[in-house]
């Protein structure tokens, strides 16, 4: 399917922030994720894709292609850290200490995690974007809560 | 208490990434980027009835348009007295009127990359000037994070009586039906009243009306940046203050003893009750801390806490073993649940001192580093207002002793040289523990149980069955530290075999004497498939089952590890009493 400019649009506004949670997952810093997430929208917006089947794990394949193609290009010699979550109102701070443990995680869990909390992907779809078996998918979430349920007590203590 | 999944997942879902910038269009004729727009911004703050304008060098054009970036059914576009919702990112054409509701503010994105803050209950109308963007207030306040300006263009705010031109800058401008003023924050602005103009650099104020100064801090108080403004507003009035201070003085004048840091004020009231965290997080209820460099703010906290937090690490009796002090500071703009004090650490005193609680805020006066926040002007402040006065008293308590084996050190002592330097910054970014990297790490651990130069510093890792501990010109004290964190949960390596016990180094052998080492035990295998993502050990299951912990430490590096008496420290308090009123 060949999206026009509106429906693209449309898509940028419902996966936005999942896609650029998904880039952060790779890529360091808010406009690293940004930019990569900007490469995928600009090759729809030229035509120069035609997307099959459901838009949504397409995308999250594109921006996990050029997040790669992005480290492996050493294209940033010097590693932002922006925050890229938001915490509600009184709990701003924390963000730090979420996007600190989120970052300790091994990067496979860190991607399922990421996929399933901000992509707000099922298991399934994990599995189909990422290619790995469902059961994988799942596993790789639950030790990835583990591991950020143990991250999370120094500073949860109280 | 101990944390479910369904809390981490709870947590995580109150916080969301936010929102990207707008999308790049192409092959339109609005044709908008937005790729690295949005660097060194400046930010204005407009309330009333005043014109600004950004002059910058560089970038994209502004063209009066905006796409609704954060406007949560806050904001409406407002037209021949009808109003209709602006959903968030809807784009906002030029001409356009928006109005933000009672008690909730909204966030627009300019074409330029500008980002306008508005305050609740404001209204603001989008229009092209010849050479750029024009904002015009009609009602309330907003806040313009300006981006750098294409050459020949401008983005202009503007109300009714005053004009305001930019040259990369934060300021603040408040106006009303009495008149308007304008207040710096960062940088330099040129202010336009009628035939009047005049400069305006960091710190200066102009009015249209009299005695009318602003207090800038409550003036910001409304934005979602306001924590930013503040301290960027403090950063230069911090720096204007450094670069008074570092001026040679007029005349000789006696140098004053230096002084314990203090903070400014400070506020100390009981906590009437006791907070819970708010759900799924438990830093930020009671017994939590937050510090910046202008303030400490502390939130219904035992006394106990208070002391533990403000002292500096305690020899063999801290939560993180071998932590420089450097690191042990709180971070910034962190709530911390600091959790109450057991006895370990804070001893003595009224019982008191670790049931009744305290709400505490305080300033700084400027920007100060925040281990001096942390430390020393907490401190003071207790023994100021708590009349506090302690002592450190150093006790004895069971630890495993890691000691040299009959056979004598079988590690190779270095220099700092003696290992490989990190490759620099910005060599291959994230690391994937993909099949490729697994078996890097194979080579890398075969090369180092023969013997190869290791990498500089210490890390621990697992290799299939086994864990590994590799050091490189590293001191015994730092493979102590290690082996402590490999035994204690999260982790659990070691098992049972040290009970979670300290691991200290009894060597003898002082820190300053450095070793290249290679490590390789036995880990405790229900521990590591609670800590080890599948398939990462079934990679490398060829890897035979090393010995156990004392084994391996033995054979592998002539050390020994043994149950023993180490000597820990506490804090004993020898006076406090309850708090002076504020």
């Amino acid at each position: 399917v060949k999206l026009d400019h509106d429906q693209i649009g449309r898509l940028y506004r419902q996966h936005g922030r999942g896609l650029i949670a998904y880039a952060c997952s790779f890529v360091r810093g808010f406009e690293a994720a940004e930019d990569v997430v900007h490469q995928v929208f600009v090759r729809l917006l030229h035509g120069h894709v035609t997307i099959e089947g459901p838009p949504a794990p397409y995308l999250y394949r594109a921006v996990r292609n050029s997040a790669l193609n992005d480290c492996r290009n050493h294209s940033r010699d010097v590693e932002l850290n922006e925050a890229w979550l938001e915490g509600p109102p009184g709990m701003e701070g924390t963000t730090l200490v979420i996007e600190s443990a989120l970052r300790a995680l091994p990067p496979e869990q860190r991607e399922v995690i990421t996929l399933r909390i901000w992509g707000q992907m099922t298991f399934e779809e994990i599995a189909v974007t990422i290619g790995i078996p469902q059961k994988t998918a799942e596993s790789r979430y639950r030790y990835g809560l583990v591991k950020l349920r143990e991250e999370f007590r120094p500073v949860t203590q109280g | 208490m101990d944390w479910q999944d369904d809390d981490v997942e709870m947590l995580l879902r109150q916080f969301q990434p936010r929102e990207p910038g707008p999308l790049p269009e192409v092959a339109r004729e609005r044709r908008w980027s937005y790729f690295a727009v949005l660097a060194a911004a400046a930010a204005a703050v407009v309330l009333g009835f005043i014109s600004v304008s950004v002059f910058r060098t560089a970038a994209p054009r502004p063209d009066g348009r905006a796409i609704a970036e954060n406007a949560g059914g806050n904001l409406s576009l407002v037209a021949n007295g009808t109003s209709r919702e602006v959903k968030p990112g809807e784009k906002i054409d030029r001409g356009s009127t928006v109005r933000t509701a009672e008690g909730a503010g909204a966030i627009l994105a300019l074409a330029d990359g500008s980002h306008v803050e508005m305050r609740s209950h404001s209204e603001m109308a989008l229009e092209s000037a010849n050479d750029g963007a024009l904002l015009r207030l009609a009602d309330g306040s907003i806040i313009v994070n300006a981006a750098k300006q294409a050459a020949g263009r401008h983005l202009y705010v503007s109300t009714r009586d005053v004009q305001v031109s930019v040259v990369g800058t934060v300021f603040l401008v408040k106006a009303d039906e009495q008149g308007s003023n304008v207040a710096v924050i960062q940088g330099e602005v040129h202010v336009k009243q009628g035939a009047v103009e005049r400069d305006l650099h960091r710190g200066e104020q102009a009015a249209s009306r009299p005695k009318s100064e602003l207090a800038i801090a409550v003036e910001i108080g409304w934005s979602r940046e306001a924590a930013a403004y503040l301290a960027m507003l403090h950063e230069e009035i911090a720096q204007s203050v450094a670069a008074r201070q570092a001026a040679p003085p007029a005349a000789a004048v006696p140098a004053e003893a230096p002084k314990t840091p203090q903070f400014e004020e400070a506020s100390i009231k009981p906590c009437p009750r006791d907070y819970e965290a708010p759900q799924g997080m438990r830093g930020g209820g009671s017994n939590s801390m937050r510090l910046s460099p202008l303030r400490l703010d502390a939130l219904c906290i035992t006394v106990a806490t208070l002391i533990r937090t403000a002292y500096r690490p305690l020899n063999n009796n801290s939560d993180f073993p071998g932590m420089p002090a450097s690191e042990h500071a709180l971070r910034p703009d962190t709530t911390y649940g600091l959790g109450g004090e057991d006895g370990t650490r804070v001893r003595g005193g009224p019982d008191w001192v670790r049931s009744e609680k305290y709400t505490i805020a305080a300033v700084t006066g400027g920007a100060t580093d925040l281990h001096t926040v942390q430390s020393s002007m907490l401190l003071s402040l207790m023994e100021s207002r708590f009349q506090l006065k302690t002592h450190i008293e150093v006790e004895q308590f069971p630890v495993m002793a890691l000691t040299i084996a009959k056979g004598g050190l079988k590690m190779k002592r270095v220099g700092p040289d003696g290992c490989l330097k990190p490759p620099p910054p910005g060599e291959g970014g994230p690391r994937f523990i993909d099949d490729a990297e697994l078996a890097r790490r194979r080579r890398e651990y075969d090369a180092a149980r023969r013997g190869a130069t290791p990498g500089c510093g210490t890390r621990f890792d697992n290799i299939g069955p086994n864990g590994v501990i590799i050091g490189g010109a590293a001191s015994l004290s730092s493979l102590a530290n290690l082996l402590t964190t490999a035994s204690r949960p999260p982790f659990g390596w070691i098992g049972e075999e040290t009970n979670g016990l300290l691991i200290i180094n009894k060597t003898g052998i002082p820190d300053t004497d450095t070793f290249n080492f290679f490590l390789e035990y036995a880990a405790d295998e229900e521990a590591l498939v609670q800590t080890v993502p599948p398939g990462f050990s079934k990679l490398n299951s060829d890897v035979p089952r090393g010995p156990n912990i004392f084994e391996a430490l033995e054979k592998q590096l002539g050390l020994k590890l043994e149950r023993d008496k180490g000597s820990r420290e506490y804090i004993v308090i020898d006076h406090i009493e309850r708090p002076s009123p504020n």
